[in-house]
């Protein structure tokens, strides 16, 4: 007998292959795969996500884009994959979030918002006709208590609490640099330069602020916040001088 | 049930040059009955915008509560405020949707924009009319409007507005049964949503008598 040819079994997302997998869910995973980079890490005051932006040709308008929204006040989300599902899962933990916010007169906890945006991702890979999300989240923000907390989330409708992680294209490199460099007791500034770092090669010398996007949230405030465009640019500033120096040392 | 209601109360919104004041009274009634001491009448509904409410209580809270997830809806997806005559004329549809069932309400929404200090009348039936000077609801706002119509000046500042609101408020309260105990004040300016301390109005107050 031959080997099962497993591509009869990836033209439905609900249907399983005969060796137990999902396959249209694993192509979504790659075509996260294929798109920007985006990192997240969460410090002892504060968590960071930063985007690198893929932009295509010189005349397109790299703002015109985002990679990064706000939730709720305490609350953003940064992508990877296909943007126009993004921004489907946006407008729903929008709603998630106010109609939490209408019937408790509290602000959601973050893991009962990656729950629910995670349960209707779910149903994408069990009823028919439906196509999975190809897109991944990394949800931040705050909880009642004053926790900070960091989500990924997965087409399949799995999500993982993380200290930092990476999602999009070569998020191996960026997890890998910031396994290495990551410490407990790291406050946010130095998680923001960790995280812009660990988007680009270590070796690389130049950033482009343009490319970038950078969003926060502090302990102080608890209000998730898209930096502008100068603080980005000083960001880059700051680690262009850091490798500078690391670079004379050597 | 009518007895349920907020019949009594004095709620004022005034125009002024660098913002708008609102102002109210924090009694609320059941009846001949003093069901609270300490209502709350003022509420923020987002940055630079809120409303007075006056009417059946439970009415008032829904449409707070409407309008604060509108103004967040709003400000999160385009990255700007709703000014005040969109989020009147939301309130407005809101209202015009519950036309054979209303909400027993009658509204003042005011606040500050990027066209300056805007303030809206609403009432029960969708009703909507803008003022640029002042204006009153509740049981108590005849004497209320009294005292506005002789001493509003255009051009006044918001500190004047604020003295002048509670001028109004006072002369409501003395002579409606069911209006009184305190006076909130809340100013609206391009710079900042502040409630005005007691100790404040009650300074304003001792200098008046």
């Amino acid at each position: 007998m031959n080997e099962p040819d497993l591509t009869e079994y990836d033209r439905s997302a609900i249907m399983f292959s005969p060796d137990g997998r999902l396959m249209q869910v694993e192509y979504a995973r790659k075509s996260i795969a294929k798109g920007s980079t985006t990192v997240g890490i969460r410090t002892k005051n504060g968590i960071a996500l930063v985007v690198e932006k893929i932009t295509s040709g010189k005349l397109m308008v790299p703002e015109s884009f985002k990679k990064i929204f706000l939730i709720d006040d305490h609350i953003g989300i940064a992508t990877a994959g296909l943007i126009s599902d993004a921004q489907v899962l946006i407008d729903i933990a929008r709603i998630e979030a106010q109609r939490n916010f209408a019937s408790y007169d509290e602000p959601i906890d973050i893991d009962t918002l990656t729950k629910k945006i995670c349960a209707y991702m779910q149903s994408y890979t069990q009823y028919s006709g439906m196509r999975p999300y190809g897109t991944s989240l990394l949800i931040a923000g705050y909880d009642k208590d004053g926790e900070p907390r960091l989500f990924e989330t997965d087409p399949s409708g799995a999500m993982f609490e993380y200290k930092a992680t990476a999602i999009g294209s070569n998020s191996d490199t960026s997890i890998s640099i910031m396994e290495s460099m990551y410490e407990d007791d790291m406050d946010l500034e130095d998680g923001i330069l960790l995280a812009i770092l660990s988007l680009h090669n270590t070796d690389a010398k130049t950033f482009n602020p343009k490319k970038m996007e950078i969003g926060i949230i502090d302990e102080n405030s608890k209000l998730f916040r898209k930096l502008s465009f100068d603080e980005v640019e000083e960001y880059s500033k700051m680690i262009e001088e850091m490798i500078k120096e690391k670079m004379n040392e050597k | 049930m009518k007895e349920n209601e907020m019949h009594g109360t004095t709620t004022i919104g005034i125009v002024c040059q660098d913002g708008v004041v609102l102002a109210t009274d924090s009694r609320a009634t059941m009846g001949h009955m003093i069901a609270s001491r300490n209502a709350k009448k003022v509420y923020r509904i987002g940055g630079r915008l809120a409303m007075t409410t006056a009417g059946s209580v439970g009415d008032a809270q829904q449409l707070v509560k409407i309008m604060s997830i509108e103004t967040k809806m709003y400000k999160v997806s385009r990255e700007h405020s709703m000014s005040v005559k969109a989020a009147s004329n939301l309130l407005a549809n809101v209202l015009r949707a519950e036309r054979y069932y209303q909400y027993r309400v009658q509204l003042v929404l005011a606040g500050y924009d990027k066209t300056g200090p805007r303030l809206f009348s609403l009432d029960a039936s969708g009703g909507l009319i803008e003022d640029n000077t002042f204006y009153s609801t509740g049981s108590g706002s005849p004497m209320a409007f009294g005292v506005l119509e002789s001493q509003y000046a255009e051009g006044m500042n918001c500190d004047e507005g604020i003295i002048l609101a509670v001028r109004a408020l006072k002369a409501a309260m003395a002579r409606d049964s069911a209006s009184g105990n305190t006076i909130k004040v809340v100013k609206i300016t391009q710079e900042e949503y502040k409630e005005i301390e007691d100790e404040t109005i009650d300074y304003i107050l001792e200098e008046m008598a």
